[in-house]
């Protein structure tokens, strides 16, 4: 069975990394939210934040819909069933790494001998 | 707490939030709670209604500013709660004056009307019942705290105007305070990368 460090390795670094994964936990929480809102919560630049959606909409993760409110142009984003079953098991297995690293002791190195 | 907790927490309530969009209201109870100003005939109406206008750029302020969520389920929101019990309050004014009714027993008719509403309701539109029933409550509350200046705010006693004044300095209070929190956990959210 893989140690708890070494299943952290393989943890799914779309996901992961902390932008993307403050995204995606934004948006766990709601049905869609504006790209405004997202940028604001993240503080992240314009630049990064679109990145950031795009490489998530061509993983599948999130859906993103394009509109006008009155003159503006507004960009509404929410997840996919995919990427909200994604979102929920990757905290299940944060939780579970976190548990089973809490757990973990070093294993006891042999008595050096001939001493 | 960590971040993405928090992330989560102002996400789901962000929808419900009103912040400033109190203050309008609150000030209009802060107008009435002068108390014996007659300035024009229907003064008391046409302020309220300009509160209630000014609800709207305010709001448009916020989705400017922090933008839109839509909640995870649809229901029937603190916004439409609060609008509800205004209009709701302003509606009653009217009826019992042309039926002779006391406001008191209307305001509690309309609170038992809106709550037989609520559980006719479908759940998929009133999403959390209890949330929804405690928001709707305190719309009818806040109808019937709105009655009790509106009868004639010309003429208010006493204890009238301790109670309008202190509903008024309750709603602004309240919206500065939803106001700040938001601003400083979003601040604090946007400093930290959000993760």
């Amino acid at each position: 069975m893989p140690e708890p460090f070494e299943e952290l390795t393989g943890l799914d670094r779309l996901i992961h990394e902390p932008a993307r994964l403050a995204i995606l936990t934004a948006l766990s929480a709601c049905r869609k939210a504006d790209f405004m809102y997202l940028l604001r919560l993240t503080g992240l630049t314009r630049g990064n934040l679109s990145t950031h959606l795009t490489k998530l909409e061509d993983a599948g993760l999130v859906g993103i819909e394009k509109r006008f409110v009155g003159r503006k142009p507004n960009t509404l984003v929410a997840l996919t069933r995919r990427g909200r079953t994604a979102v929920e098991r990757h905290w299940q297995r944060l939780e579970e790494l976190r548990r089973s690293t809490r757990a973990w002791s070093p294993p006891e190195e042999p008595e050096p001998d001939g001493r | 707490m960590t971040n993405l907790d928090t992330l989560r927490h102002v996400t789901r309530l962000f929808p419900i939030f009103l912040g400033l969009r109190l203050l309008p209201v609150g000030a209009w109870f802060l107008l009435v709670s002068l108390g014996g100003m007659d300035w024009f005939p229907g003064w008391p109406h046409l302020a309220l209604l300009a509160a209630v206008a000014a609800i709207w750029p305010i709001h448009r302020w916020y989705q400017e500013r922090y933008g839109t969520v839509e909640p995870e389920r649809l229901s029937f929101g603190r916004n439409w709660a609060l609008l509800a019990g205004v209009v709701g309050g302003y509606l009653a004014l009217g009826l019992g004056a042309a039926s002779g009714m006391r406001p008191l027993m209307l305001a509690l008719l309309l609170i038992v009307l809106a709550t037989v509403a609520l559980f006719a309701l479908p759940r998929s539109f009133t999403g959390d019942r209890r949330t929804t029933a405690m928001f709707l409550a305190a719309a009818g509350l806040c109808g019937l705290l709105l009655l009790i200046p509106f009868r004639d705010p010309t003429r208010l006693g006493a204890v009238g105007r301790w109670f309008s004044l202190s509903i008024g300095l309750l709603l602004c209070l309240a919206g500065w305070i939803e106001h700040y929190s938001l601003a400083r956990a979003v601040r604090r959210l946007g400093e930290g990368d959000g993760a």
